[in-house]
């Protein structure tokens, strides 16, 4: 939970300019039509679509079905009136009667196929054939969980309904008449089984579910996204904010067409689409399953002055982490994008994650792959290695006049680095250990214990903490690289003025100053062979590699950023100075299906 | 008076030849390339090739016919220059070309250029003068530019830069360039070239990551969003991408070859992938080229398997029965060559597939053409060769003599005309130059003397026709270049005793004794029925137009290769792939092949001599007889220790006559003296008594004239042939005037100027006669004088001009010849250079120094060590004895025989 990411623990902001641009790509493409042809009834009961041939023909037949059946109406009495008259006559004629019997029964079945469509057609009474520029969002300024879907009109569109049972149309013209949408993108949200929106009804809230499948790499498509936002069960016709033509009357048809047309959409549940269709996308094939897997999804939106950074957000939670609630929930303090490194058009994204939810699930894998590697560099020396809850290395060690020796590899942190391609992640050596020498003397020899540590500042010592760096950097496909680098060396200093002597007697041997150099040289190797140890760590081609350990795979392999199928990430960052204090690990990223 | 003996058909003119498999010397060397290749055609069927070299500069090599190499190379580039990349841009209707290249200087980039040149018109000698370059505006130089990819409207790049990002840059030519970045973190891109997706324009590019690689297309930023596009593209469990192309779909968008552990095709984003090769396969291809010409796709790719690099050829013209079946079906990849880094490919109408190659390590050459013949779908490769006169090339030849004679009436062949052309597309040399012949291409050319000499660079034993016309010809008369061998190769091959038996020049059994007596049975009846069919091919009608190639699979074979019998045969023949069964058949059409590869069985049929050929050779390759074995045992191999041997007889031979010579002026001064004494007296007399013509009149050029009329066309004898250009083209002539030793010019200059001294009181008239009898001496050394000639000469001379000569003129005169005699022998020793000879020479007789005296004698020597062995079976002046007689009779050559 960072309150710099709406109180969720990742947050991708893609930039709401990339996607007007990706639907004019659909639009231009025909994977998102030029038409919208509907039908829909002035009674609110009825609503269909279909193609504008289909529907061309439908209202064209209105009048001419109409025609007809007055014309064959006519005929059928004509016939009456003929068979009627024959029937009068003296001596009629059979076949005559007979012909004229067929004609009725022929014209009847027309007639009654007319009834039939006729019928059908009053179902719908108004209807709409548009062209149609490609559809954009735009952001509210003031309200981060909505947002509004526009539907422009070009020239030759029509709204067609039946006038005293004729065929009648108005030409919109297309003069900037524009349908807006109301998206109400902060009320849907993707569990790990299934995709629901809230509604709100009558006062009565409660969920509908839209999906039974939960979080997939697809809902990160911008394909999905339009159909959300097409769906009426999510969107709602804004008569405000829709430019519709002056004209009173026709304001009022275009009006009820429009409330209509959703209400039917949201009935019907395989075809809830405002444009009347779902989109055929190629499936994206998930990846492995990677570290940060959200486990739930939701939507937001903010809104920025500087160009091309107003932000749809995907808000993401981690290890089942649950909604957060609360008024400001899903809304960040300033758009992602704002922060974006490389502001060229490459970019068109910024993907932010809770440094603590980082440390908390990265950190640990990390120090378990150090400590295997120092482990298996420091040999027979090494007496145990372990992790411990705060991600610290813990080694401890000895050798023949080296006793309790013990290194900690404590986890320091991510700090900025001077490059915004890499953030560090910081590591302080400690050591100690106590160091046993035995003197000889004329007759037997003296024990000396002097205990030694990073610590350690008698006798002119200067022990102090070393440290690691481990560079990381945005690898291919969510994973990340990393670099160890062994920066500053520990030094092993006295604890005490005075060692611990073995035996009382030893107390007064006096040769201690000329054993000084001994211990110097003690700690002096301690220092040298263990800094090798570390200093090897650089020199690991893949320091990613685990070795012999199955449980943990191999660090560099891994892949550690979401939905790497769609997003590709770069130029790692620290921002530890946000509106609000709470750090977050930024990445830039891009879209772009991966096409196996 | 001329056209009496000029030839013409009435004249029932015969044309006889010699053709041998032997050994053949060029002053040639190869191309030691870098990298980056290219290639275009810029006319006919002639290339040009582009590359870095590993100096770093950029060079072209354009292909010239006629010339002397066949190629002649200029740097694009100033030697200062350090080039990072270049590309060509070749517009195949207006046939011309741009050329752009990038060069750090001092950690500074630049970026050339060039102008747009039309090519039809151009001199290929002058090309580097006509291109004019431009220097672009680049925005940063301390970045160094890796990549440039060009097309019609702009040019594309690539930059790195130490730590940093990657990244590239596009501008239309004439606008200044726009930068743009990746959307990942990469610091080098592989490759990039521009394309189209979705009719938006933008780049395609493979990028280096940690450990793996991005293969992407991004749009350029549209104008009204400001946004681009990004695809990725990843074949599932492909973990390695080394490469792509991307060809031009009629629509305009570009469709993505993608290769690595396997080739893919992706037509577009939204489709499905095409497998072209699977993963798996222990191949990842690189660098690879597409071309696609109506419904048939070619595939070249450089593939590396077990650390070896080679060149795989795959493509959907898949054959399953006797025609050509195209059904969207690959073939397996087909590795057509070892040990190449980088191609480039080209198509020419003569060829239906033309590349050249840069060879790796484990290739003796550097930059070879390799191509398939159109006709015969037979692969050729020849190195790239540059003439250099510091370096010579060894290489296995047919060599053809050619040789015009009229019974009936006399006449001069020499300058008339005659037109060779081929059964099929071939490179020969023809007198100084390389050409390309085929069966509708010939080469005009004119006889020396009575005779043409074609030199025929091959790797098999099996060898194309050729023929050749003239207006004094009533037909096309064809030459085998291989009839002799073939008369060979059925004695030594048809034999099963003689096989066993047969041994190497080195020694060696030809046959290793791990062969089974009945695989040796196999061969010979194998060999045998070859002939058969031979003679069938020749007496049936036999057109060599079309060679009706079909490849068929038999019932139970399925059939996954699907290659044209050229392909699959370079590949048996390279060791790719190998044959485990052989048959042939007669049937009314040609002979049909049968083998076996892997299990399963191919057919086809041909009417061509030189298949049956190609089919014994790699019958022999299976009791691991190669081309190699088969040139040593069967070829005419110049054995240089011999030559040498024999040059070094000769170069003695000739000291022995100069100190003969010299011995021999003191008796011929002394009798001078007698002479003048008693002349003095009887002028006329002398005239009758003395005959110096008794005197072996000999003259050094009858030396040179062992060759019999016949030898001069055996091509062994007649080796040296146009070579001899270079003697002349030298400026050797020069060098032997400047080496007349130095006291050798002062006491002739001191005792000239006694002399004339002496004359002074005869005037001018003395001083021409000496001049002249100068002259005269320097004919004899020439050979152009007999000595018997020359002494009657300078006697009657001087005794016409009446002159009471002193003894001590005669002294002064004979100390004069003598010396020049004695320089003689300096001057013929002097050190000269001499193009190819001097490296010839150097190269096998392992000695530093060059002179006259060695070119003359070791052009004896050839022919005389060649026509010696044939006649006598072994080299000449092995004996002791006959060594010794020899060199004994050049010191009493002189010797006056009063």
């Amino acid at each position: 939970m960072n309150r710099n990411l709406g109180n969720y623990d990742m947050v991708l902001g893609l930039s709401t300019n990339k996607i007007n641009y990706q639907f004019s790509k659909m639009y231009k493409r025909k994977i998102i039509h030029n038409e919208w042809v509907f039908l829909t009834n002035s009674m609110g009961k009825e609503a269909k679509t279909l193609t504008s041939k289909e529907a061309k023909e439908f209202w064209e037949n209105v009048n001419i079905n109409k025609a007809a059946y007055a014309t064959k109406k006519d005929k059928l009495e004509a016939i009456d009136k003929q068979i009627m008259a024959e029937l009068d006559k003296e001596d009629w004629d059979d076949k005559k009667i007979k012909e004229l019997k067929n004609k009725k029964r022929k014209l009847k079945d027309e007639v009654k196929v007319l009834k039939e469509k006729i019928d059908e057609a009053s179902k719908y009474d108004l209807g709409l054939i548009a062209n149609i520029a490609a559809p954009k969002i735009e952001i509210n300024k003031d309200n981060a969980k909505e947002l509004t879907l526009q539907i422009i009109f070009k020239s030759n569109s029509k709204l067609f309904y039946t006038h005293e049972g004729k065929m009648a149309f108005y030409d919109l013209g297309g003069n900037g008449i524009i349908y807006a949408f109301k998206v109400a993108i902060g009320k849907v949200k993707i569990t790990a089984d299934k995709k629901i929106v809230e509604i709100d009804s009558k006062g009565i809230e409660h969920t509908k579910t839209l999906r039974d499948k939960g979080i997939t790499d697809n809902d990160f498509t911008i394909q999905s996204l339009f159909l959300d936002f097409e769906n009426a069960n999510i969107a709602s016709y804004d008569a405000k904010n829709s430019k519709l033509p002056s004209e009173a009357n026709n304001n009022a048809l275009l009006q009820a067409a429009m409330v209509n047309y959703f209400s039917n959409l949201v009935k019907s549940n395989n075809n809830p689409y405002v444009l009347g269709y779902g989109i055929h996308k190629n499936e994206v094939k998930p990846e492995e399953r990677n570290l940060f897997y959200p486990t739930g999804v939701a939507y937001s939106t903010n809104y920025s002055e500087q160009k091309r950074a107003s932000t749809f957000n995907f808000l993401m939670l981690l290890n089942n982490h649950s909604f957060p609630t609360g008024g400001d929930a899903g809304i960040l303090p300033t758009s992602l994008m704002e922060y974006a490194v490389d502001k060229s058009g490459t970019i068109n994204g910024v993907f932010g994650m809770n440094k603590t939810d980082f440390e908390k699930n990265y950190i640990n894998l990390l120090s378990n792959v150090l400590k295997n590697k120092i482990k298996s560099s420091m040999g027979s020396k090494c007496k145990s290695a372990s992790v411990n809850g705060r991600d610290d290395i813990h080694f401890n060690f000895g050798w023949h006049n080296v006793k309790e020796g013990s290194i900690d590899i404590e986890y320091d942190g991510i700090r900025k680095s001077n490059d915004n391609k890499y953030v560090d992640i910081i590591y302080k050596v400690k050591s100690k250990a106590r160091v046993h020498q035995e003197i000889k003397q004329l007759f037997g020899t003296v024990g000396v214990d002097w205990s030694i540590s990073t610590k350690g500042r008698y006798r002119k010592s200067n022990g102090h903490d070393g440290l690691l760096i481990v560079s990381l950097k945005a690898g291919t496909s969510g994973k990340l690289e990393l670099k160890v680098n062994y920066e500053t060396e520990f030094k092993l200093g006295f604890d005490t003025e005075e060692p611990n002597y073995k035996g009382a007697l030893d107390k007064f041997w006096d040769g201690l100053n000329k054993i000084l150099s001994d211990f110097a040289k003690v700690m002096f190797n301690i220092q040298t062979d263990i800094g090798k140890d570390l200093s090897n760590l650089s020199n690991i081609d893949n320091i990613g590699d685990s070795l012999n350990i199955s449980n943990l795979q191999n660090l560099e392999n891994k892949i550690i950023l979401p939905v790497s199928s769609v997003y590709t990430y770069k130029n790692v960052r620290l921002l530890d100075n946000g509106p609000a204090n709470d750090p977050v690990l930024l990445f830039d990223t891009s879209y772009g299906v991966v096409s196996q | 008076m001329e056209n009496n003996f000029k030839p013409n058909i009435s004249d029932k003119i015969k044309v006889e030849y010699h053709g041998e498999l032997m050994q053949n010397m060029f002053s040639e060397s190869t191309i030691d390339s870098s990298n980056g290749l290219q290639s275009i055609q810029y006319k006919d069927e002639l290339a040009m090739l582009f590359f870095i070299d590993k100096k770093h500069t950029l060079r072209v090599i354009i292909q010239i016919d006629k010339s002397e190499s066949g190629w002649s190379s200029y740097n694009l580039s100033t030697d200062n220059l350090e080039v990072s990349a270049f590309d060509i841009h070749h517009d195949d209707k207006s046939n011309s070309i741009k050329i752009a290249y990038a060069s750090v200087n001092n950690d500074s980039s630049a970026l050339l250029l060039s102008d747009e040149v039309k090519l039809s018109t151009i001199d290929p000698f002058k090309f580097k003068d006509v291109l004019k370059w431009d220097s672009i505006n680049i925005n940063n130089v301390s970045r160094k530019i890796d990549h440039i990819s060009m097309n019609q409207s702009g040019l594309l790049y690539s930059t790195s830069y130490l730590n940093d990002d990657a990244t590239y840059s596009y501008f239309v030519y004439g606008n200044k360039p726009q930068d743009y970045t990746l959307p990942e973190n990469t610091t080098k891109v592989k490759q990039l070239e521009v394309g189209c997706i979705y009719d938006d324009f933008g780049v395609f590019l493979l990028y280096d990551m940690k450990a793996e690689r991005t293969m992407i297309f991004q749009s350029f930023p549209d104008s009204e969003f400001g946004e681009a596009n990004l695809y990725r593209f990843r074949p599932s469990n492909v973990n390695v991408l080394d490469g792509f192309y991307t060809v031009n779909n009629a629509d305009g968008n570009s469709h993505l070859y993608l290769s690595g552990d396997g080739i893919y095709k992706y037509t577009s984003p939204d489709d499905d992938k095409i497998t072209i090769c699977e993963s798996g396969k222990g191949v990842v291809f690189s660098k690879i080229e597409v071309s696609i010409n109506e419904s048939e796709t070619t595939i070249w790719a450089i593939g590396k398997a077990n650390n070896k690099s080679g060149l795989y050829y795959i493509t959907n013209n898949f054959y399953e029965s006797a025609d050509k079946v195209n059904k969207g079906k690959w073939t397996v990849p087909l590795q057509m060559q070892a040990a190449v880094s980088e191609f480039s490919s080209i198509k020419g109408n003569a060829f239906s597939n033309q590349l050249f190659l840069l060879g790796t390590e484990g290739n003796t050459n550097s930059l070879i053409h390799f191509w398939q013949d159109k006709v015969t779908t037979h692969w050729q490769e020849h190195p790239v060769v540059l003439q250099s006169l510091q370096e010579l090339k060894t290489l296995e030849t047919f060599t053809v003599n050619i040789q015009f004679k009229s019974d009936s009436s006399m006449c001069s062949f020499h300058g008339e005309k005659v037109r060779v052309s081929s059964e099929a597309n071939l490179l020969v040399y023809i007198g100084s130059e390389k050409v390309a012949i085929g069966p509708n291409k010939s080469y005009e050319t004119s006889i020396q003397d009575d005779y043409i000499t074609i030199v025929y660079p091959t790797k098999s034993i099996a060898s194309s026709l050729l023929y050749v016309e003239a207006d004094f010809l009533s037909g096309k008369e064809t030459i085998d270049p291989a009839h002799k061998l073939k008369k060979e190769i059925k004695t030594k091959f048809g034999d099963k005793q003689v096989l066993k038996n047969a041994k190497l020049p080195s020694g060696k059994h030809l046959i290793s004794n791990t062969v089974s007596d009945s695989d040796l049975s196999a061969i010979v009846s194998a060999t045998n029925k070859a002939y058969d069919h031979i003679d069938d091919l020749k007496n049936s009608s036999n057109s060599a137009e079309e060679n009706k190639v079909q490849l068929q699979a038999s019932n139970d074979a399925f059939l996954d290769i699907g290659n044209t019998f050229g392909d699959i045969w370079h590949s048996v023949k390279k060791g790719f792939i190998k044959i485990t069964e052989f048959i042939t058949e007669k049937i009314s059409h040609g002979i049909k092949f049968i083998v076996k590869i892997g299990g399963k069985i191919f057919e086809w049929t041909s009417k061509l001599v030189s298949d049956v050929f190609h089919f014994l050779e790699r019958i022999w390759e299976k009791i691991k007889v190669f081309f190699k074995d088969l040139f040593e045992y069967l070829a005419f191999l110049f054995n240089w220790n011999d030559i040498i041997h024999t040059k070094r007889v000769m170069e003695q031979y000739i000291s022995n006559i100069i100190l003969g010579l010299s011995d021999e002026m003191v008796n011929i001064k002394k009798k001078t003296y007698n002479y003048f004494d008693e002349v003095k007296d009887k002028l006329k007399k002398t005239r009758e008594e003395i005959d110096f013509k008794s005197l072996n009149n000999q003259n050094l050029d009858q030396l040179r004239n062992v060759n019999t009329k016949d030898s001069k066309i055996d091509p062994r004898a007649n080796w040296i042939g146009k070579k001899t250009n270079h003697i002349v083209k030298s400026d050797a002539q020069g060098k032997v005037a400047n080496a007349i030793p130095d006291n050798v010019m002062a006491k002739a200059t001191d005792i000239s100027t006694k002399i004339i001294e002496h004359f002074k009181v005869l005037g001018n008239q003395a001083a021409t006669v000496f001049t002249d009898l100068t002259e005269k001496f320097l004919a004899l050394i020439h050979g152009n004088m007999k000595i018997g000639d020359f002494l009657e000469y300078m006697v009657l001379n001087l005794l016409e001009l009446g002159v009471a000569v002193a003894q001590e003129i005669i002294d002064l005169i004979f100390e004069l010849l003598i010396e020049l005699i004695q320089s003689v022998d300096k001057i013929l020793n002097a050190p000269i250079n001499i193009p190819f000879f001097s490296y010839l020479y150097k190269n096998v007789s392992g000695e530093d120094t060059f002179s006259i005296n060695d070119l003359i004698c070791l052009l004896m020597a050839i022919p005389i060590t060649a026509m010696y062995k044939i006649g006598e079976g072994e080299a000449p002046f092995k004996q002791k004895i006959e060594k010794t007689e020899f060199l004994n009779s050049g010191r009493t050559m002189f010797k006056l025989t009063i």
